[in-house]
């Protein structure tokens, strides 16, 4: 499409003298890379760092490293991490622009799910991670060059029991994904404006929910370190107007706990945020159970009965009849076996044929996850993410 | 090898195209009676070039008129009309 059009506003902001015309963009434009915010300590586990980001360009992610060391003390006995350790350490990334806020809403892990099955490129086989009392190699959403606790040979890892006292050096990446994909820069920010701030928070999980300590285990934590780096690209200018791309629409990771009370049988989770003009791009839910934080259910056939989305009455197209026929479908798209650990199970509506398969909510009333568990789960919480488009406040 | 066309919200993601259509309202967004339905105002409906307002004269003389009826004496003479049934 060459379409040119000049709007008054871009994303609800004023803009005058812009022209929207992708291809000359695309042409014309400079991808730049640099730090935009960098903060040497953190708030502290269970608190928020408010971040306020650099202003400049069209912004299309953004890229978050978390590094530090943990240092356990005293008699370590009885000492084991969650599996919200390591990447729910970041228990939710907020990201507010242009007067929309929680554009991205959602934790660690989501963000790396979504990093998978958004670039196919990435693969974490052969990247040996301790999960519980075992190394693996395959299923883990991590790089090989992140680290998720390490002191000489003993690692940290999410159910793992911490094999001795000493200081852990961690390093986590992710990447926010503020357009809903780097070529085309859909969902991309306008931030060449003081009109707004862009605004990130971000929410550290408490340090109970991520370890268990012993009787007399310590755990300090120093060197805490924040950076985020944007991926930003200028905006040129022709013939005194300035060229922008397609940025009509607004990218959105949401995510939530449904209230339902999890049993044997079939659950449908209602999923908010339905309305006319809004794309679904992807649907992710998972299930933990047992002692607060809880584990995460593997997603198979002996845990998980018939999953599938529906809507209105009883209009129900797409359905898996295990979770093991879910699990096996994700790894064919995301080339990661995100339910082997992780318990995550998605519905992928773009990455085959977005234009071909993505949900239009505004004709899907009433639409839900149905979730059809085989056994009632221990104190079970599901943790729900939806990535959806839609229009940008005015104009284009 | 990518191309330059194509990378948009309509042709990615069928999404309401750019240009003169990229500021339509949602679908729903006409369901409710805005000022800009009537941009004239009163002033457009009693328009007798306005084919509503001859419709509300004819349902006013069919109905409304019913049972109307006037009249005026001034010293001697007197003058009265009515229109529609008025006994």
């Amino acid at each position: 499409m060459t379409a040119i059009a000049e709007p008054q506003t871009l994303q609800g902001v004023a803009s005058p003298n812009v022209v929207i015309d992708p291809p000359s963009f695309f042409r014309l434009t400079r991808r730049q890379e640099f730090a935009m915010k960098s903060q040497a300590t953190f708030a502290g586990f269970g608190a928020t760092d408010n971040l306020i980001l650099r202003q400049t360009g069209i912004i299309s992610g953004l890229i978050l490293r978390v590094s530090g060391t943990l240092t356990f003390g005293g008699t370590i006995t009885g000492t084991s991490m969650s599996y919200r350790w390591p990447y729910n350490v970041l228990r939710a990334a907020r990201l507010s622009a242009n007067g929309q806020s929680n554009l991205i809403n959602c934790n660690g892990l989501s963000l790396k799910v979504l990093e998978f099955a958004g670039n196919t490129d990435l693969n974490d086989r052969g990247v040996s991670r301790s999960v519980g009392a075992v190394t693996q190699s395959h299923g883990t959403l991590s790089k090989a060059c992140e680290d998720w606790g390490t002191s000489g040979a003993n690692q940290l890892g999410p159910g793992v029991t911490v094999p001795a006292t000493g200081a852990y050096t961690f390093d986590l990446d992710y990447f926010l994904p503020i357009a809903s994909d780097q070529t085309s820069l859909v969902g991309a920010i306008f931030a060449q404006t003081a009109a707004t701030n862009l605004g990130l928070d971000l929410d550290w999980e408490s340090q109970a929910n991520l370890v268990t300590l012993g009787g007399s285990a310590t755990l300090t934590v120093t060197a805490f370190n924040v950076a985020v780096t944007g991926v930003v690209y200028t905006i040129p200018v022709i013939g005194n107007k300035a060229v922008v791309p397609d940025l009509s629409q607004f990218h959105q990771v949401t995510q939530f706990r449904p209230p339902n009370a999890f049993t044997q049988g079939e659950n449908e989770v209602l999923l908010p945020g339905v309305g006319a003009g809004r794309k679904l791009l992807r649907l992710g839910f998972s299930i933990s159970t047992g002692t607060a934080p809880g584990t995460p259910l593997a997603m198979n056939a002996a845990n998980y009965g018939p999953l599938a989305w529906r809507y209105g009455g009883n209009d129900t197209p797409e359905i898996y009849p295990t979770g093991q026929h879910l699990r096996l479908v994700n790894e064919r798209a995301s080339g990661s076996d995100i339910g082997r650990f992780w318990g995550v199970g998605l519905w992928d509506f773009v990455n085959e044929f977005a234009v071909r398969d993505v949900v239009e909510l505004g004709a899907t009333s009433d639409l839900r996850a149905v979730i059809n568990l085989v056994n009632t789960p221990t104190t079970p919480f599901a943790e729900v993410f939806q990535e959806t488009l839609f229009a940008a406040a005015a104009g284009s | 090898m990518r191309t330059l066309t194509g990378l948009d919200a309509s042709t990615l993601y069928g999404t309401t195209p750019l240009g003169a259509s990229a500021v339509a309202p949602a679908p729903t967004a006409h369901l409710a009676y805005a000022r800009e339905d009537n941009p004239g105002g009163w002033r457009a409906l009693v328009d007798p070039h306005n084919p509503l307002f001859w419709f509300g004269v004819v349902l006013a003389v069919t109905f409304g008129a019913a049972g109307v009826s006037g009249s005026a004496k001034a010293g001697p003479l007197k003058a009265s009309a009515s229109v529609g049934d008025t006994k």
